[in-house]
């Protein structure tokens, strides 16, 4: 336990960080980032250090993130048919969280929203992480070919995002 | 063309600014039209999010949580007592065969005994057990 909690103290803002880009949210994501935890928790007596312990994380991040939409995914398709009014939070960020941060980083968050999880990931790795490619190819478990393409294709979608969001800017006070 | 009111070097000079939220149509306007300086201003963001706070007792609750599940986490040696308990009638039943295939042992009183008393003490161990794994 005592090794976990110098793990938990060396990577929590990088996960809160990721997590924060992932789901386009600032707040309320203490539970996903705890989740995150322990699950490298339970996973931890079966690490074998043969990946680096933040590969191991990111993997569990997009694993943990993967099973939150399909669970607001399902919560909203029960509320629609009137099963029950869950109080399920939209992946878009709420209003006080729009009015708290900038823009222009609002603007990128709605463009990363229509990207799928795994281009998502993909930016924010090699942008914000600053990790190399190898360790992108070893997280999101795809050839270092797919991984450039990909990475492509996911700029050229945002940037076509951004300048949609961009152009009523022009004439801004 | 880009926006000729604006030079590159120019605009990327104001992309922090205006990437932490000041607004500046001419910026706009400029990467609107050029691709290089969108991309630039893209990548400078993506880059440097916005931070995010850790709330101060969250490694707490972390280690809160992980002290409930190791406590809870099932004894190492359950899955062994479960599967002898599962397999010993089997056992046992072989045993006797095998010492007395006409299975004169069993109408023994003193024999079937022993064998009730070492199955009732297993299932007693095992209940244990899976009863202090839970707790």
């Amino acid at each position: 336990l005592e090794d976990f909690a110098e793990i938990v103290e060396q990577h929590q803002a990088s996960v809160f960080r990721t997590l924060a880009r992932l789901t386009g949210e600032r707040e309320g994501i203490e539970d996903l980032a705890q989740e995150v935890f322990l699950r490298l928790f339970r996973a931890l007596p079966h690490f074998e250090g043969r990946a680096r312990l933040s590969t191991f994380l990111y993997r569990i991040m997009v694993n943990v993130v993967n099973d939150e939409w399909s669970r607001r995914k399902q919560a909203r398709r029960m509320d629609a048919i009137g099963e029950a009014a869950l109080d399920v939070p939209h992946p878009a960020p709420g209003p006080a969280a729009l009015l708290e941060r900038s823009r222009f980083q609002e603007a990128l968050d709605t463009a990363l929203a229509t990207l799928p999880l795994r281009d998502r990931m993909l930016l924010t790795l090699h942008y914000q992480e600053a990790r190399s490619y190898e360790e992108i190819c070893e997280v999101l478990k795809l050839p270092m070919g797919t991984v450039k393409t990909r990475l492509h294709r996911a700029r050229e979608r945002l940037k076509a995002a951004l300048k949609e969001w961009i152009a009523p800017c022009q004439t801004a006070p | 063309m880009p926006d000729r009111t604006l030079s590159c070097e120019a605009a990327r000079a104001l992309f922090a600014r205006y990437a932490a939220g000041e607004p500046s149509p001419a910026l706009a306007r400029h990467l609107d039209e050029c691709d290089a300086c969108l991309e630039a201003c893209m990548e400078e963001a993506l880059r440097h999010p916005p931070a995010v706070p850790v709330p101060a007792d969250f490694r707490e609750r972390v280690l809160a949580a992980a002290r409930r599940e190791h406590d809870a986490a099932p004894l190492p040696g359950d899955l062994w007592v479960q599967v002898t308990a599962a397999c010993l009638p089997a056992i046992l039943g072989v045993a006797l065969w095998w010492v007395d295939p006409n299975l004169q042992l069993l109408r023994q009183p003193v024999v079937c005994a022993t064998a009730l008393g070492i199955e009732t003490v297993l299932a007693f161990v095992w209940v244990w057990r899976v009863k202090n794994s839970a707790a």
